[in-house]
């Protein structure tokens, strides 16, 4: 099944982004990485945050996603100009040890 | 009779099996006996004390252009590569029309380092769709090519300016579906994209707009074909690195494709970045997926002067727009105290030191020879001035020919890439052949891996780093009849000094189209090349021999 328009795949995520913290395939083969989404046509960082963290408020939905994602929100020119193909992480990094 | 017998060496005949001694014949491009006593042959090339092995396999380059005046990919087939990949990171020739052609030449001229007139001067461009682009391209090969074709232009071609606007509506992919399986059916060997790479303009290239649909749109035209993908991602970052692994992953398993991102770097500021990557692999290929992380074999070394943009100014966008200026206007901007003093604020507050302390004068015609081998801080220091001041001012005083060198800037702990490169799931490629023409030389990564991952360093034995570069890479590619020495296979060999094979030095050339200059490196150690059973280079010569082909 294609992934739903503007989402990373349905199998890296489990159940819609934000919901859970789960970025392994279903079948338990991956290791947890940092859930991340992919901006739908048009979409504004508001619209991004509300459907990726729909149980946080919306400034610090916002707030979280852009200190997550620097290489959008910091480094890129225009600061925050988002691409389709981007990788927006929805939760801040993960430890690794 | 046969057309050539190689006689004598060790056959390394790609497949990780131990060399042997023994002979190979060849026939109408093909090989036709693999022994002892085979028999006479109208050309006999001698082998002893030599090894006999399948022609070197170049998976990212962009030879695109290039291949177009010079069918060899000089010097890459010299190092015994006898088969290269172009059209990576979006960026292809074809399919292009007339009026994006300017488009298309601005962003080989960002991200690859190529200058305008290599497309302005040295070829008659006919053709505006892939076909005739392999057309073009057949009429006089000395290598063999399996062209990928670019995202970013594919995107042109449908949605023109608009395709560095926004996402494309569901027509719009189709349409691309439609021209992609063109361009499949006209030999291309898969599609490439870009997640991170801006034009000249610093706007994101074309595919950078394209939302995940699409993409998997395009891959599963792909899976008609069951031919690649290959991207390159934020290689900077791991995370993302991470996260592009798994959307690889899923279209590999949705699609059944082999896919491949490059490049994945070693780097001693973020130790665990290319290991957390490769373990990423290891768990997506136990699930079936085939994403091949592609990693090269040389350290990143980059060469400047300020008479051209470089690489090395990536991250500071005033000194690339300043550079990038005609000479009268970018020497008035840096003899303007003003500006210099943005530009020197750029490089952070110590004046450049962290940034640039550590380059070291290479030389250049006006290079006094005194300041060669001394980094740029000492420079500094004994002007008493700022290192990126000092830069600045010392290329002033001779004519900007003052060439830098920032040596070993990543990737370049032979201890630790030598296993990353025997890893079976490490692909070995990302040489970018044919591109970044004033910073590095990107000839010779084979003859790198040779000399310095197997004799010196014991990382990998003689076979495997034959098998790695030649079969593997055949079969990771698709390209069946390549790879291996193997009766009924192509004619593609190379015949090498196991123990003087290497990358040469590191020199300029001014070969490029305009008199541009570029750095190379000949080969050492490799006597002779086979391009489908002829003989295109041997002792320290090319030949007429123009036997290479569009490969797919």
């Amino acid at each position: 099944m294609a992934p739903e328009r503007g989402r990373a795949p349905a199998s890296l995520l489990g159940r819609p982004p934000g919901r859970e913290p789960v970025s392994t395939s279903p079948d338990g083969a991956l290791s947890r990485q940092r859930r991340f989404v992919t901006p739908g046509p048009e979409e504004t960082i508001e619209e991004l945050a509300r459907r990726s963290l729909p149980d946080v408020a919306i400034e610090a939905a916002v707030d979280g996603i852009k200190s997550w994602n620097l290489h959008v929100f910091a480094m890129r020119r225009p600061p925050g100009l988002l691409l389709g193909s981007d990788v927006i992480f929805v939760e801040p990094p993960i430890a690794h040890g | 009779m046969f057309d050539v017998i190689v006689r004598n060496g060790l056959v390394v005949d790609g497949s990780g099996s131990p060399g042997y001694l023994g002979d190979v014949a060849v026939k109408d491009g093909k090989i036709a006996a693999m022994g002892q006593n085979l028999g006479e042959a109208h050309r006999t090339v001698e082998a002893q004390g030599r090894v006999v092995a399948p022609g070197f396999i170049d998976p990212h380059t962009h030879f695109d252009v290039q291949l177009l005046w010079d069918g060899a990919a000089r010097p890459a087939l010299e190092h015994g590569i006898t088969c290269v990949v172009p059209g990576n990171c979006s960026l292809s020739l074809a399919p292009l029309k007339i009026a994006d052609r300017p488009r298309l030449i601005g962003m080989f001229q960002q991200i690859e380092e190529m200058p305008p007139e290599a497309f302005t001067q040295a070829f008659e461009w006919t053709w505006e769709d892939f076909a005739g682009y392999r057309d073009a391209l057949e009429k006089d090969l000395s290598i063999n090519v399996a062209p990928l074709v670019g995202h970013s232009v594919i995107r042109l071609w449908v949605m023109g300016p608009a395709a560095q606007e926004r996402a494309a509506t569901e027509a719009e992919i189709a349409a691309m579906q439609d021209l992609l399986r063109e361009c499949l059916e006209a030999g291309a060997v898969g599609l490439s994209t870009s997640f991170v790479d801006v034009d000249e303009n610093g706007r994101p290239v074309p595919s950078r707009f394209a939302q995940y649909e699409e993409l998997d749109a395009l891959c599963a035209v792909l899976g008609e074909f069951g031919r690649m993908l290959q991207c390159v991602p934020e290689f900077y970052a791991t995370d993302i690195t991470l996260a592009r692994i798994d959307q690889l992953a899923e279209l590999s398993l949705k699609h059944a494709i082999p896919t491949t991102f490059s490049p994945l770097f070693d780097t001693l500021a973020v130790p665990d970045n290319a290991e957390r990557a490769i373990a990423r692999v290891e768990e997506q290929f136990a699930r079936g997926a085939r994403v091949w992380p592609q990693m090269q074999t040389r350290p990143i070394d980059i060469s400047f002067s300020l008479l051209r943009p470089s690489l090395f100014f990536a991250r500071l966008p005033r000194w690339v727009r300043i550079l990038r200026q005609p000479m009268t206007e970018r020497l008035a901007a840096l003899r303007d105290p003003a500006t210099v003093e943005k530009m020197v604020a750029d490089c952070g507050p110590d004046g450049g030191e962290t940034m640039m302390g550590r380059l070291v004068a290479r030389g250049g015609d006006a290079c006094p020879a005194e300041l060669v081998g001394k980094t740029l801080s000492q420079i500094a220091r004994d002007r008493g001035q700022a290192p990126a001041r000092a830069l600045i001012d010392l290329s002033l005083e001779h004519g900007l020919d003052v060439a830098f060198l920032s040596a070993s800037a990543g990737h370049q702990s032979t201890d630790r890439i030598g296993p990353m490169l025997a890893h079976p799931l490490v692909h070995i490629g990302a040489s970018d052949g044919g591109a970044h023409l004033a910073s590095f030389s990107t000839y010779g990564d084979t003859g790198y891996l040779f000399s310095e991952f197997v004799r010196k360093a014991g990382a990998m034995s003689l076979e495997q780093a034959v098998a790695k570069i030649t079969a593997e890479t055949a079969d990771i590619w698709g390209l069946k009849d390549r790879g291996r020495l193997q009766p009924g296979l192509a004619a593609d060999i190379v015949v090498f000094d196991a123990d003087t094979i290497a990358r040469g030095d590191e020199r300029p050339a001014f070969d490029m189209p305009g008199d541009g200059m570029r750095y190379v490196r000949s080969a050492r150690g490799i006597d002779t090349v086979l391009v489908n059973g002829q003989v295109a280079y041997t002792a320290g010569a090319y030949t007429d021999a123009r036997a290479g082909v569009v490969c797919v």
